[in-house]
């Protein structure tokens, strides 16, 4: 099961390599920066709605059933943009990747959640961890490909990393090969994937057992339910937030830690702020599977304490010491992603742990707004500061410091709505013979 | 097709460009600390 839901989850992931495609987009098309994001932030936007409208759906037919869909969406996405591409028509680059391509993002990245809780009920953090480490994973794989592919194809670039030319339908040729591939390599999630048999459980394990606390539920509650219950809209804050806090940071690392240093002894070159983000990658990549995992021990409630908690004292920590230590900033920042990552990954187990697991996928989907959400948010806040304070005068450091400072806002609100999570009440629990003592 | 050889075949279907993806950015990470 964990490759089927990777193979799934790594080719969805493509999504954020998009600025990959932006320079050569905007030199083909004479679009601005702005233009050159929007297939991006639609499918960002589609991929929370189509999750929200289409959970249950995707609880009621199965996991084969949504792979199969988001394989066709998502791959057809690529073969729109790249009809788009020939025809310089860039409304179906946008319509294509963002729109068609988004819902495969949405249905893909919900398909394998609850069937891997239902194969790992003893390690549902870990079993989620994986695969969404694999959307983080996805722009890892897709970034370096893509933009080979580009080059191979007839997009040129200077030292600078600035295009030069780009050959005819460059990019559309590209579009049309990540579509194609995709779709094989989408394929084996198709065909590995399997639900396990009723009443299925590992070796040794009873659900008596994983009830260590009282935030545990062995009884279910259906989405339509989940989304009236207070502890669902606690959650939605408690992910928005966290997902602004980090957006935050790695919407802008390069040019935050080149601003943060440039008036010091040792400023930080383009190369080195390349590496920087590289890191934030690997920092996003690894806390999704590491925190979720240990959440299975810690308890979720007390892992978002650490995100939300923790993550607020890295931002004081680099609002307090602003450009005085390279060290001290990179460390911050690392942290900060590693919990961006972790929130997104230990998000469904703490669902299950709340709303049981029978329709933990569709409930996930809809909490997927929170990110949509967060999205325009956390760039908004962070780019409207950063502009008005250049415009103002201000360079360095001073330049990101109020969104620093919001942004620790932003995590104390998170902290204090996890605080606020309970039991759900039995009036909402299904009646179901396993809710029935 | 035996489970043993598929479960294989699966891991490196994903491992595979997975480890690809890793090595490209732990090569740019290195900039880092040039």
């Amino acid at each position: 099961m964990p490759p089927a839901a990777l193979s799934v989850h790594l080719a969805i992931g493509q999504a954020y390599s998009w600025s990959v495609f932006k320079s050569p987009l905007e030199k083909v098309l004479g679009l601005t920066g702005a233009e050159s994001a929007l297939p991006f932030q639609l499918g960002i936007v589609m991929l929370g709605l189509s999750a929200a409208v289409f959970g249950t759906r995707v609880e009621r037919n199965g996991p084969r059933w949504a792979m199969f869909v988001s394989l066709c969406c998502f791959c057809s996405g690529f073969v729109l943009a790249a009809l788009g591409m020939t025809t310089k028509q860039y409304w179906l680059v946008v319509l294509g990747y963002g729109g068609v391509g988004g819902i495969g993002l949405g249905i893909g990245y919900i398909s394998p959640v609850s069937t891997l809780i239902k194969w790992f009920p003893d390690r549902p953090g870990m079993a989620t961890g994986i695969a969404i480490m694999g959307f983080g994973g996805g722009a890892l794989i897709a970034s370096p490909w893509s933009a080979e592919m580009l080059k191979a194809f007839g997009v040129s670039y200077d030292a600078a990393g600035k295009v030069l030319a780009v050959a005819d339908n460059a990019i559309a040729t590209t579009f049309l090969v990540h579509g194609l591939v995709y779709a094989v390599f989408m394929s084996l999630g198709v065909l590995l994937v399997r639900v396990p048999a009723e009443g299925w459980r590992p070796a040794g394990w009873t659900p008596a057992a994983s009830k260590t606390s009282a935030l545990i539920s062995t009884n279910q509650v259906s989405a339509r339910n989940a989304i009236r219950t207070p502890q669902f809209w606690c959650l939605w804050v408690v992910l928005c937030f966290n997902v602004t806090a980090g957006i935050g940071i790695l919407e802008k690392a390069s040019p935050m830690i080149t601003d943060f240093f440039r008036e010091t002894k040792a400023p930080v070159t383009a190369a080195t702020a390349a590496g920087f983000v590289a890191l934030l990658s690997l920092a996003n990549m690894l806390g999704r599977f590491g925190w979720s995992s240990l959440s299975d021990r810690m308890g979720r409630k007390n892992m978002y304490r650490f995100y939300l908690g923790a993550g607020a004292a890295m931002y004081l920590l680099i609002a307090l010491f602003t450009n005085q230590s390279k060290l001290l900033f990179v460390v911050c920042a690392i942290v900060i992603l590693s919990f961006y990552g972790a929130g997104f990954a230990t998000i469904p187990a703490y669902l299950k742990d709340l709303f049981g697991t029978n329709q933990v996928g569709a409930i996930h989907g809809r909490l997927l707004t929170a990110w949509s959400t967060a999205g325009v948010l956390g760039p908004l806040i962070i780019n409207a500061i950063a502009d008005s304070q250049k415009a103002a005068g201000h360079t360095g450091p001073a330049l990101y410091t109020t969104s620093l400072y919001i942004m620790i806002g932003l995590l104390a609100l998170g902290f204090a709505a996890n605080e606020m999570v309970r039991p759900v009440d039995a009036r909402h629990h299904e009646k179901t013979p396993e809710a029935t003592p | 097709m035996n489970r043993k050889l598929l479960m294989v075949v699966a891991w490196v279907w994903v491992g595979g460009p997975f480890a690809y993806g890793l090595y490209k950015l732990v090569s740019k990470v290195t900039l880092l600390f040039k």
